[in-house]
């Protein structure tokens, strides 16, 4: 099997929280990506949730965002060690850089300038053009850019989505603009600035919320598990919730009559067919659904709407995720090195490119050695005289 | 995910039925009293900057052209339940026969293999059947999840665009094609943070926390005074000590900053109902624009929880919506590119495509048909 599509492509991420997960989309890819550390360590590995291996606590967020990277701990991301970030970058096809805006005013021009070859992306987080932002929090990004408001029950508050979503957007704008970037310079030899203003992913995240607003002006508003038609939306059974999309009415309706609910509705009738009348009558048909739901357990309930081509899917936890066959046959999860533990690979296959099948948390500093500097344009004698200058 | 592709430059051609149209050309919103297949406001955003063609895939003169449109094209891409394509005749094996390094794009719920590669489904499906919903809201709640089909717009399509990307990279390299299977519902899985880890390695049932943080404290949406374009409510978060000893004296509550039951997070997260109150309070009598004055340059992080109107009137997406002209639909905003890139950069040409608007582009300049065979393709019915 040929070798996975970024073979051979080098990336030195200077990073943070929002460019993380595009440096670790690009090593699923199969680049090689070095994030460099200081020497105690980046931030990142300080950021929780934490577990704990030989009584040391690490963070779980750190591995789950850079399993597949290179470490190099250096003094390099300082002013200090400029020389030798600059003789890092020498090689390296693309550098992706998420410092804050205070920390090293300039440093992607001054990559630019000094390798006019490489593509540098720089992930902000700034929002007021002031040079002090300080540490953004996934939080502010989805209360502002509209997707909080969307979230959560209509009586309650807004709500935060799970899973750091801006933290995930970032970097995945931060992945399609390196290798936008990447294609330009293969046909043109050419080395460019990327800029990735992490706020801007969000509005495209709210689905019809701006269209709608444009439009009409109306203003969408959190629907929770209310729904606006029938058969559309989160419905709760004996043992679990489950979500139904309408657009599978036909079938739905078909199963209804058979199983005798409906209640009197004539549920396969022409009329219901209409998503319109269906919107009329949207608390009776609920009523009955609600009533017919009670009857079937979650997992037998989606076993059977699949056979029926009927679009419902069990609201599924985390953990029973780890062993679902349908990512199992795909081999969707691979496994981390240091923990032995699945992670998610990548959601994409190729048929010729390979993705690594295993990963690894990459320990502080572990590429400090010969490989790092055959990997990224240091020479021996150049590490050598960084090190006696205390560049590393 | 062709969006972005039209947005630097790639020449997407949407082949298009009116026998099935794209469900998203039948769904709202629609400017007011201009209803039409070609006025659809979402469809439209997303698909500004391609062409269109209609073509009828049932029939054979009309898989002819498709194919002599394979033929000039880099990529196809799909999004159908696994096997369509190859119902047609444009399976991967045969489109690599009609052109060698062509590259294929799948996009489909599960993925085109595997035993559930038929079950079809889209947003709110894949964000239940990925552990996305759990993981979100008040965990006493109903769990609803992200608003409204949050994945389709985002995380899906990125995630099959860098694959997408990479694969046109390898092509450059090694002048072959490739096929990209993408998985929707592995997209959304991928994106559920650390919650398959911390179960794995800490035992955690991860569920949502409201608007609570690990790791942060104090953290939270708080209700405040509605001001113009404003919600009522506001983010709030000290993500260190300092911001949170900034934030005691503006809450002025006696005693606050000294009182050691706050000195640490792990304190404060202990009493975060009763920060929250008080927080509550605070923000109660302040429109959001007056918190995030109160708070700037403190080093609290704050922001107004905004829905459309506030998004659309706020001076940072001033640059980003991009004005266009539609022929039926009229004036509207579209995204613009997310990538800023320096050299090439992205932009959003033209409004989105009237159904089968390209038709004599894609038979006269594309494929150099003559009058002729346009009128037997006409008389045939493989066009639309």
């Amino acid at each position: 099997m040929a070798d996975a599509p970024l073979a051979g492509i080098r990336v030195l991420e200077i990073g943070g929280r929002f460019s993380q997960y595009g440096g670790r989309l690009l090593a699923a890819l199969g680049a090689t990506v070095f994030l460099l550390e200081p020497p105690d360590g980046s931030n990142l590995r300080r950021i929780g949730p934490p577990a704990t291996q030989q009584e040391r606590l690490f963070s779980l967020s750190f591995l789950h965002f850079n399993s597949g990277k290179r470490s190099i701990s250096t003094k390099a991301v300082c002013e200090s060690g400029a020389a030798l970030l600059m003789a890092l970058a020498a090689d390296a096809d693309i550098v992706l850089i998420d410092l804050g805006a205070a920390a090293l005013a300039g440093l992607g021009q001054r990559l630019r300038d000094a390798h006019p070859t490489a593509i540098v992306v720089e992930v902000s987080t700034n929002t007021s053009g002031t040079d002090t932002e300080g540490f953004a929090t996934d939080l502010e990004l989805v209360a502002r850019g509209g997707l909080a408001h969307l979230t959560g029950s209509p009586q309650g508050p807004p709500m935060r989505p799970g899973g750091d979503q801006s933290l995930h957007l970032a970097g995945l704008h931060a992945a399609v603009g390196s290798l936008m970037a990447l294609l330009d310079r293969d046909a043109s030899g050419a080395g460019q600035s990327v800029a990735v203003r992490a706020l801007r992913a969000l509005p495209m995240a709210t689905h019809t919320a701006m269209v709608d607003f444009a439009l009409t002006g109306e203003h969408l508003d959190r629907q929770g598990a209310h729904h606006r038609s029938p058969a559309d939306g989160l419905y709760r059974c004996q043992d679990g919730w489950v979500v139904l999309a309408s657009g599978s009415w036909d079938a739905l309706a078909a199963w209804l009559e058979e199983d005798g609910a409906g209640a009197g509705l004539a549920i396969t009738s022409r009329r219901w067919r209409d998503a319109r009348r269906r919107v009329e009558a949207l608390s009776e048909i609920d009523a009955a659904l609600d009533h017919w739901l009670q009857d079937w357990k979650a997992e037998e309930l989606e076993r059977e709407a699949h056979r029926r081509r009927v679009m419902l899917e069990v609201v599924r936890v985390p953990e029973v995720i780890l062993e679902d066959p349908q990512l199992e046959h795909r081999e969707f999860f691979i496994r981390e090195a240091t923990q032995d533990i699945k992670i998610p690979g990548l959601p994409v296959r190729f048929a010729k490119g390979a993705p690594a099948r295993l990963s690894q948390c990459p320990g502080l500093g572990e590429a400090n050695g010969e490989e790092f500097k055959g990997g990224l344009g240091v020479t021996r004698r150049q590490w050598e005289a960084l090190k006696a200058n205390g560049a590393v | 995910m062709t969006r972005t592709l039209a947005d630097f430059g790639a020449e997407v051609i949407r082949v298009e039925s009116l026998t099935r149209p794209d469900p998203l050309r039948l769904t709202g919103p629609y400017p007011p009293g201009r209803r039409s297949l070609n006025t659809a406001g979402f469809f439209n955003n997303l698909n500004a900057g391609k062409r269109s063609v209609l073509l009828d895939l049932s029939q054979e003169p009309a898989r002819e052209i498709a194919r002599r449109l394979i033929g000039v094209s880099d990529l196809v891409v799909e999004n159908f339940r696994p096997g369509t394509m190859a119902g047609w005749g444009f399976g991967y094996d045969a489109l690599q026969a009609i052109r060698p390094d062509v590259i294929l794009v799948s996009l489909s719920l599960h993925g085109a293999s595997g035993p559930l590669s038929q079950v079809g489904g889209f947003g709110s499906l894949i964000q239940a059947t990925s552990g996305l919903n759990q993981i979100t809201g008040d965990p006493a709640a109903p769990p609803s999840g992200p608003g409204i089909h949050y994945v389709d717009t985002s995380i899906s399509p990125l995630h099959a665009l860098t694959g997408t990307l990479a694969a046109l990279h390898a092509r450059n390299q090694s002048g072959q094609g490739d096929w990209v299977d993408c998985s929707q519902v592995e997209a959304s899985v991928s994106v559920l943070g650390p919650a398959l880890e911390a179960f794995q390695l800490a035992g955690i049932r991860t569920r949502g926390t409201a608007n609570r943080h690990p790791a942060i404290a104090p953290h939270g949406l708080y209700r405040c005074r509605r001001g113009a374009n404003e919600t009522g409510w506001v983010a709030l978060a000290c993500p260190d000590d300092s911001a949170w000893r900034a934030l005691t004296s503006l809450l002025h509550v006696p005693g606050i900053a000294r009182d050691p039951r706050f000195r640490t997070v792990i304190g404060r997260r202990r009493q975060a109902d009763l920060l929250d109150e008080w927080i509550g309070a605070w923000t109660a009598n302040q429109t959001a624009a007056e918190v995030v004055a109160a708070c700037r340059g403190r080093g609290i992080r704050v922001a107004p929880v905004q829905d459309a109107a506030g998004v659309a009137a706020d001076p940072f997406f001033q640059d980003y919506f991009v004005q266009l002209h539609h022929p039926e639909a009229g004036l509207m905003p579209y995204d613009g590119p997310i990538p800023e890139l320096s050299r090439t950069p992205g932009s959003v040409a033209s409004p989105a495509p009237s159904a089968g608007q390209h038709e004599d582009w894609l038979l006269s300049e594309l494929l150099g048909l003559g009058a002729d065979a346009r009128s037997q393709l006409e008389a045939s019915g493989a066009l639309l």
